[in-house]
């Protein structure tokens, strides 16, 4: 029964101490107020662990404070105290258990085993059965109400693990059928293998471990001398082409010696052939210069040839031998053509000026008319007669100088005539010195060309008679390499036929091991074989009948185990609802006012409440019946299970209407006034349900509210 | 709930359930007749100190791990202890 419960930074509490009495304890008060937190307290300080949140840690109220649960309870007579503390320097749980003022174990693992040896159940069981949490109720409700009273008690006695057990066994039995029928399979194959083991019998004896120990060391030894005869005759016919090959290469060594006999003595033409080399080089030489000179003399004719053509044709008459007498003749005409005109030219002047002074000495014009050139008074007359003949002579002047500048021109234009003709003759001249030069050019260069050709072709005959000498060097060296010592082709052929018989005599040799090893293998094979087959016939006539009667025997004891667990957690499941249906059905007629109420499971699922002669299913009940129904089972249970004497309830009311409600805390405080449940915890926020259903002193109440907090 | 009231009992123990039920389903099988030979040298060689240590077994195996192959793994253990073969003694003319 519980005492007393203390708690210090437990959630909403910083530090509260709660006294409770024998019966009916109601803790009432507000959502949030602390009721829930106080009854996970006694689940914490009782089984170690919350039962709604998974992590104590998670009820600290503030994380730099230490925390503590301290639960005191009476068992058989006797007084104890248990705590749990949370924090430190690793947020590890600290637990202690006091008998009296001895304490008894210290540390978690500890405190849980003597708790549950004090208590006499699991540590669960203060979880399951002694306290329904809030929401218990509604899990319940929501499940199939045959199933969920099965599995309700399932999870609250714990049979869990035995359904596994249960199952495990089962496996464990069908894995054993399969062994017996693999070792009824092996059996019937020995029984098979009858007549070779016989005959293994008939040919290996007794001792077949020590003919296989022999066999094997003959067949280590023939693998041996097999790997040395193979390795022996490898180095023969390693020898063996080596000198075929030798015999090879040399007989190729004679046929190009033979060949180069035969292309004639390199030393002999090699002299010739370098002194022809050295002409052609000297030739090429010449030729070079020569090439050189005329492509300097095609390069000064052209500059001369562009020089010509920018010159005036005028000025090229003075080079042109034939053309030059004749331009003298024509600028000697030019040049009297001249004369004559300044002397026309200067006796026109002449008249001009006479007429002007005639025409200035003309009646009128002057004092008196004189002779302008003795002074002598001029008749008018004999100045008109002047005037007239300087007029005619100046005309007759005037013819003359037109004719004698038409006789000018014609000669200019001989004159252009002539240089434009030595022109041209001057630079066809110089065309055909260049054609003649590109000609002598063109005739150089492919001589050129020979000259080289027969350069590379001296160099290239060269080279091919120094390889020759070359060859020939290698040649009679590699032929002393092969041959030393004097030594013939034909002394290398008989050393390579001897070879080739001693190859074959080790192939004989090796074909013998191998036949005999081969032998070996197969006696070994057969040894081996007839072994496995005795090794399973061991276990045949006796050994294998010892295994069978060993897998009997567990097959035998494995039935038993499934036997009995199967029948163990029927027993349990069906002792626990017949017990719970018993104590249940009576509970509910008291609680209802049902009589003769009989509570009977159903075929399909369905849990019947048989009243008098009707029957009703579970889940023809209200909800509120339902929850009725589920608090009078935990009741049951923990009057029947519980040694410890209390129940915890939170929020048992829930899905009840007041009357209903009235009647389940007058039921309980009913049961705890009968001795039936010692000691009862119900935390509600139905304050004035409870006020009103319980009379002065049937409980006692423990008003929660903020202040408590 | 008078009528029915009862004390506070313990807990429903599954071991002493275990164990009747256990030396019932021997004393079954050895009042059925077998005509499998090993099968009756197999209920005759079991000894209530074999059927103890199964009930140890089985409270050991209460208490063992929730996977029901690991379970099925101990249980092999146990039962290949509990029938260990015979030693052989004429292994030589069996061969």
């Amino acid at each position: 029964m519980l005492k007393r419960v203390t708690v210090r930074n437990w959630r909403a509490f910083e530090a509260v101490e709660i006294a409770l009495q024998p019966g009916l304890n109601v803790l009432v008060g507000p959502n949030g107020v602390g009721k829930t937190s106080l009854l996970e307290a006694v689940a914490f300080a009782l089984a170690g662990e919350l039962c709604t949140l998974d992590d104590a840690r998670l009820m600290v109220r503030a994380e730099s404070q230490p925390t503590d649960v301290t639960v005191a309870f009476a068992l058989r007579g006797t007084d104890w105290e248990v705590s749990r503390g949370l924090g430190g320097a690793r947020g590890r749980v600290r637990s202690l258990l006091r008998r009296g003022d001895v304490v008894v174990a210290e540390g978690s693992g500890p405190v849980a085993a003597a708790l549950e040896h004090a208590f006499g159940v699991p540590t669960a069981f203060f979880l399951r059965i002694l306290y329904m949490p809030e929401g218990e109720v509604y899990r319940f409700l929501t499940d199939p109400p045959l199933a969920a009273l099965d599995a309700h008690l399932r999870r609250l006695l714990g049979l869990e693990q035995l359904a596994r057990l249960e199952q495990a066994a089962a496996q464990v039995k069908r894995e054993i059928a399969r062994e017996r029928t693999q070792l009824v399979a092996l059996a019937e194959q020995v029984a098979r293998n009858a007549p070779l083991l016989a005959a293994g019998r008939t040919r290996w004896g007794d001792d077949p471990a020590a003919r296989r120990h022999a066999l094997e060391a003959e067949r280590d030894r023939l693998a041996t001398a097999q790997t040395a005869a193979t390795a022996a005759r490898r180095r023969l016919e390693d020898e063996g082409h080596r000198l075929q090959r030798t015999l090879a290469e040399l007989q190729a060594l004679e046929q190009e010696r033979a060949a180069l006999q035969a292309a004639g003595d390199p030393e002999a033409e090699l002299p010739a052939l370098r002194a022809h080399y050295a002409q052609l080089q000297v030739d090429l030489q010449r030729l070079d210069t020569t090439l050189a000179e005329t492509t300097a003399q095609r390069r000064a004719l052209v500059e001369q040839t562009r020089a010509l053509a920018a010159r005036p044709p005028r000025d090229l008459l003075a080079e042109d031998a034939t053309a030059r007498e004749r331009s003298h003749q024509l600028a000697a005409a030019i040049q009297e053509a001249d004369r004559l005109l300044a002397g026309v030219a200067a006796q026109r002047k002449a008249l001009a000026e006479s007429t002007q002074l005639l025409q200035a000495h003309a009646p009128g014009q002057a004092a008196e008319p004189v002779c302008p050139v003795c002074r002598q008074p001029l008749p008018e007359a004999l100045r008109q007669r002047l005037l007239a003949e300087n007029a005619a002579q100046d005309t007759a002047l005037a013819e003359q100088e037109t004719a004698l500048r038409a006789q000018r021109q014609a000669f200019l234009a001989d004159l252009d005539t002539l240089a434009q003709a030595c022109r041209e003759r001057l630079l066809a001249e110089r065309a055909a010195q260049d054609r003649a030069l590109a000609e002598r050019l063109t005739a150089l260069q492919t001589q050129r060309q020979n000259l080289a050709a027969a350069l590379r072709e001296a160099e290239t005959r060269e080279g091919e008679l120094v390889a020759q000498r070359r060859r020939r060097e290698d040649l009679e060296r590699r032929w002393r390499e092969l041959l030393p010592d004097g030594a013939t082709r034909e002394d290398l052929q008989r050393q390579h036929d001897q070879l080739a018989a001693q190859v074959a005599q080790a192939r004989a040799q090796e074909a013998e091991l191998a036949q005999r090893a081969t032998a070996v293998q197969e006696e070994l094979a057969a040894l081996q074989g007839y072994l496995q087959l005795a090794t399973m016939a061991g276990r045949s006539p006796a050994a294998l009948a010892r295994q069978h009667a060993a897998l009997t025997r567990r097959e035998l004891l494995a039935e038993l185990f499934a036997t009995a667990t199967t029948q163990t957690l029927a027993q349990l499941r069906a002792g626990a609802l017949a017990q719970a249906y018993e104590a249940v059905g009576h509970a509910w007629e008291q609680f209802s006012g049902w009589t003769e109420v009989q509570l009977e499971p159903q075929p399909k699922g369905q849990l019947a409440v048989r009243r008098g002669g009707r029957r009703f299913e579970l889940a023809q009940l209200s909800g509120g019946e339902r929850a009725a129904f589920l608090v009078l089972l935990h009741a049951h249970l923990a009057r029947q299970f519980g040694p410890g004497g209390f129940l915890l309830l939170d929020e048992p009311l829930e899905h009840l209407d007041a009357a209903n409600g009235r009647r389940l805390l007058q039921h309980l405080a009913r049961a705890c006034a009968d001795g039936l449940l010692p000691q009862v915890v119900v935390a509600t926020v139905e304050a004035e349900l409870v006020r009103a259903a319980l009379e002065p002193g049937a409980a006692q109440l423990l008003v929660l509210d903020a202040a408590a907090a | 709930m008078s009528d029915h009231s009862r004390g506070a009992a313990s807990a429903p123990q599954p071991l002493p359930l275990f164990r009747a039920a256990l030396a019932t389903a021997a004393a079954q099988e050895r009042a059925a007749r077998t005509r499998r030979p090993e099968r009756a040298a197999a209920l005759q060689s079991l000894t209530d100190t074999d059927l103890a240590r199964l009930a140890e077994h089985f409270e050991a195996l209460l208490q063992g791990p929730p996977e029901i192959a690991a379970l099925a793994a101990q249980l092999h253990d146990a039962l290949r202890a509990l029938s260990p073969e015979a030693p052989a003694t004429e292994e030589a003319s069996d061969a």
